[in-house]
């Protein structure tokens, strides 16, 4: 009987050794085809919003040849979304003083797929209705610039570069005491611990960022590319 | 030695036994492992309520919110016991958002069925007046225990913790939320008071054993883990208090390729999930006695 019963166990280890294995983690890719498993009453409650958003802001605002990548320290849509705004504000203007601009990348908040392009993807990479702001920066404080930009990894600039940990701003005199930033009214009131610019001289305007990314790709058509990077630590 | 019939069919009896035995026990093993509870969670949806588009860079026509109720009902017509939890950052990111003010949002988690969710720093960009607005379409519950809501209207319908019965699990739920001063221009959250979230954490958690809860859920936006160690995050406070169970995460948009095993002093185990954003994973956490099961379901 004890051959028999060694038997049972041996037959009961083989076909049960592939069950006792399981995973405690696993990726599961799965299908779900909306259009048969969808509740209809979630698509008929869904409807009339998605058609009063594909009425507002499926607009053709402009075309891209490439995909614009949101990507740290510096990337394509990084610059051009700083290019944007420093060529809205200085386009055919001469100013005393060095104009910058500085954005933070957080606020950007999604990348463009080559193609065209709608207002609904503006909207998409700055659903903020963040404004325009000239801070006043004394040329002193543009070490903690570079303090805080060799900690963050880089940010959406023009007008400048950072290179070895140093902010470099080819039109910086030594005769000139303090520069104009162009910034958002976040960052300006110390957003995203850009404390810099607490306390310093400001000229609000009402101007919102996204509505000059808009008007910008506008003008241009197809999007003006620059994928050279502008931070290097 | 010869066969007789009957020790034949005692030989080949007992060896039929022992090959149906594992398949019985298999069964019962089986029966064992199907989850006694699912808990579902999301984070950092950003009004994502379309799929992303077919030439997005990362994630092509995933997520969607038709997808996502279609899993989840898959789930629900499956299990009896379904938690439904989100982490924080439902509003913001679409146009859905800047046209509707996240009514809209609002409305879908509860048609979806969402059991309870905590505050992302994008949940304030409309303010304290803008989130209560909207928040009158929800029909779940919202935590949060390191926010000190003062004499404002969110005082009222935000709790620390709400504690849900599924089967035999009494599941404490709680929430933390990150530090807004930096975040969120101050007069969005004017009126309410950032408290240190561990302190928070470890004070509710004594509530939540109190009320005889035998899991512990934290539903937390303090972000996964930072260059600054010192700074709050999930793995910080994996660390730091016990008596959580699962931690799930949001804020950093992390996708994770297995969950955080945070093992701590007494030998308590602590898991940090979190499933990247703009809803195109489902976080699954199959649990049974002794397992949890974590998967990320892609929304396609």
């Amino acid at each position: 009987m004890i051959k028999y019963f060694l038997y049972s166990i041996v037959g009961a280890s083989l076909m049960a050794c592939s069950a006792c294995f399981t995973p405690t983690f696993q990726i599961e890719a799965q299908t779900v085809v909306g259009v048969q498993n969808t509740d209809p009453e979630l698509v008929e409650m869904l409807q009339p919003y998605q058609d009063t958003l594909h009425t507002e802001f499926d607009a053709f605002v402009a075309a891209t040849p490439e995909a614009l990548v949101l990507s740290r320290p510096s990337s394509n849509l990084m610059n051009w979304c700083a290019d944007a705004v420093l060529s809205s504000q200085t386009a055919n203007k001469r100013f005393s003083e060095p104009v910058i601009c500085l954005l933070n990348a957080g606020g950007l908040r999604s990348s463009f797929g080559a193609g065209k392009l709608t207002l609904a993807d503006f909207y998409k990479l700055m659903p903020f209705d963040n404004r325009l702001v000239w801070v006043h920066l004394p040329v002193s404080k543009i070490s903690e610039i570079e303090k805080y930009l060799s900690k963050s990894g880089g940010e959406p600039m023009a007008n400048c570069v950072f290179v070895n940990g140093r902010l470099q701003i080819p039109s910086l005199l030594s005769s000139h005491d303090y520069i104009w930033v162009l910034t958002s009214d976040f960052l300006a009131n110390g957003g995203d611990q850009m404390n810099f610019f607490l306390g310093l001289e400001k000229q609000e305007t009402n101007i919102l960022l996204r509505d000059i990314f808009i008007e910008t790709a506008k003008n241009q058509g197809v999007l003006v590319l620059d994928a050279q990077s502008r931070y290097s630590k | 030695m010869k066969l007789t019939r009957r020790k034949l069919f005692q030989k080949f009896g007992l060896l039929s036994f022992g090959l149906l035995l594992p398949k019985w026990l298999g069964a019962q093993t089986n029966r064992k492992q199907h989850p006694e509870l699912v808990i579902l969670h999301t984070n950092d949806t950003h009004s994502q309520i379309d799929p992303l588009p077919a030439n997005h860079s990362k994630y092509p026509n995933q997520g969607g919110i038709l997808a996502r109720a279609a899993m989840i009902a898959q789930y629900r017509e499956q299990h009896p016991h379904v938690l439904l939890l989100d982490a924080g950052d439902f509003f913001q990111g679409t146009p859905y958002f800047n046209r509707f003010h996240g009514v809209l949002e609002m409305k879908l988690m509860s048609e979806l069925g969402y059991d309870v969710a905590t505050l992302g720093n994008h949940d304030f960009d409309i303010g304290v007046d803008g989130f209560m607005n909207a928040q009158q379409h929800a029909q779940f519950k919202f935590v949060n225990a390191n926010y000190d809501f003062g004499q404002t209207p969110m005082a009222a319908v935000i709790q620390p913790y709400h504690i849900i019965e599924k089967g035999r699990y009494k599941i404490g739920i709680f929430g933390l939320g990150i530090d807004l001063n930096g975040l969120v221009p101050q007069s969005n959250f004017e009126g309410i008071a950032i408290k240190d979230p561990f302190e928070s954490a470890a004070a509710v958690i004594e509530e939540l054993k109190d009320a005889k809860c035998n899991l512990i859920i934290c539903l937390s936006h303090l972000g996964y883990q930072y260059e600054d160690k010192s700074k709050p995050s999930d793995v910080l406070l994996a660390e730091q208090v016990s008596g959580i169970d699962v931690i799930l995460g949001g804020h950093t948009h992390t996708f994770m390729q297995a969950p955080t095993k945070v093992t701590q002093q007494d030998g308590h185990t602590v898991w940090i999930h979190q499933v990247g954003w703009a809803g195109v994973r489902l976080g699954a956490i199959e649990v049974t006695e002794h397992k949890m099961n974590f998967l990320q379901k892609i929304i396609h």
